[in-house]
């Protein structure tokens, strides 16, 4: 089963989401980008579903930059949610690398569709990957 | 659950969504769409209800739709609910800063309402379980009542306030 990661400094919306990705997913959940961070450090999920504004010393966005500048991590999807729906806000998004965007308020249910569609894409390209260097080594 | 679900119960839950959602049952019929369909595509609701959803997506062509998604419902009673974006989300120039960050706000308590909603609506869960999700989304329909309330009061004191300037 793939991880995910929730961050959210709202327990309401946390638990939402846990009753929304617990039949196809194993759950984490951090109540800010600190917490998490030291999570993904200690072990890495295979997506986060990361709020943009959240207190603490990080927002979402820094750590989504921060994620996805370290090489050991940049391969975790990660999925801003926010309740900021401007334009320019989904564009820093996607400069600081997010794979997509969810805009307050969302569905669940296409939420974890998404995922699970984003997640075993990511798995059969790296089977491809890996399948293509055995063959490059033998 | 789908057989107890009519067009105007939808209409109570996804009423003043941002998306347009039409469910399809076990069967594979169009059992419900709510209003936001019909405004993003202009067509009726009373014209696809029933229909398969292999007439529903034919009649679908010709529509004039943003975006559009079909998620498995993950539950043996509905087969699928199918989204329909309506316009991309932008905030209009009128909007004040002070009336975006409570519409932002609001979006909030909004997201576990409308989360809460879809999930009892497309998922089946024990008695005991359904009521700790609606005393949970009542909770959150008070919070959203709190917060207008709120941005009222400082609108009264705002007209207030221009009107002793004049």
């Amino acid at each position: 089963m793939k991880k995910i990661l929730i961050v959210d400094d709202q327990p309401i919306i946390r638990h939402m989401l846990k009753f929304a990705l617990r039949e196809k997913f194993a759950l984490e959940e951090a109540c800010d980008a600190d917490q998490a961070y030291e999570m993904i450090l200690a072990s890495p999920p295979d997506a986060i579903v990361l709020d943009v504004m959240m207190p603490g010393s990080m927002d979402g966005y820094q750590l989504c930059e921060r994620i996805k500048r370290d090489p050991a991590l940049s391969g975790i999807y990660v999925v801003l949610v926010t309740a900021c729906g401007q334009v320019t806000d989904q564009e820093l998004g996607r400069t600081l690398g997010a794979n997509a965007y969810f805009i307050k308020p969302f569905s669940p249910l296409m939420l974890e569709q998404h995922l699970y569609d984003a997640l075993l894409a990511n798995a059969l390209a790296e089977e491809a990957e890996a399948k293509r260097e055995r063959k490059d080594s033998e | 659950m789908s057989q107890n679900l009519t067009p105007s119960a939808l209409d109570d839950a996804w009423g003043g969504g941002d998306w347009g959602m039409v469910a399809i049952d076990f069967d594979g019929n169009v059992c419900a769409a709510n209003p936001g369909f019909e405004k993003c595509t202009d067509i009726s609701q009373s014209v696809v209800l029933g229909m398969s959803e292999a007439d529903f997506n034919r009649a679908l062509t010709s529509a004039r739709v943003v975006e559009r998604r079909r998620v498995d419902s993950g539950d043996s009673s509905l087969r699928a609910i199918y989204y329909f974006r309506l316009e991309d989300y932008s905030v209009s120039e009128s909007y004040t800063p002070g009336k975006t960050l409570v519409a932002e706000s609001l979006r909030e308590p909004l997201t576990s309402i409308y989360g809460f909603a879809e999930l009892l609506f497309a998922r089946n869960y024990d008695e005991l379980t359904r009521r700790n999700l609606l005393t949970l989304m009542l909770g959150q329909v008070e919070l959203m009542s709190k917060l207008i309330k709120e941005q009222l009061e400082i609108d009264k004191w705002e007209m207030a306030a221009r009107a002793e300037q004049i």
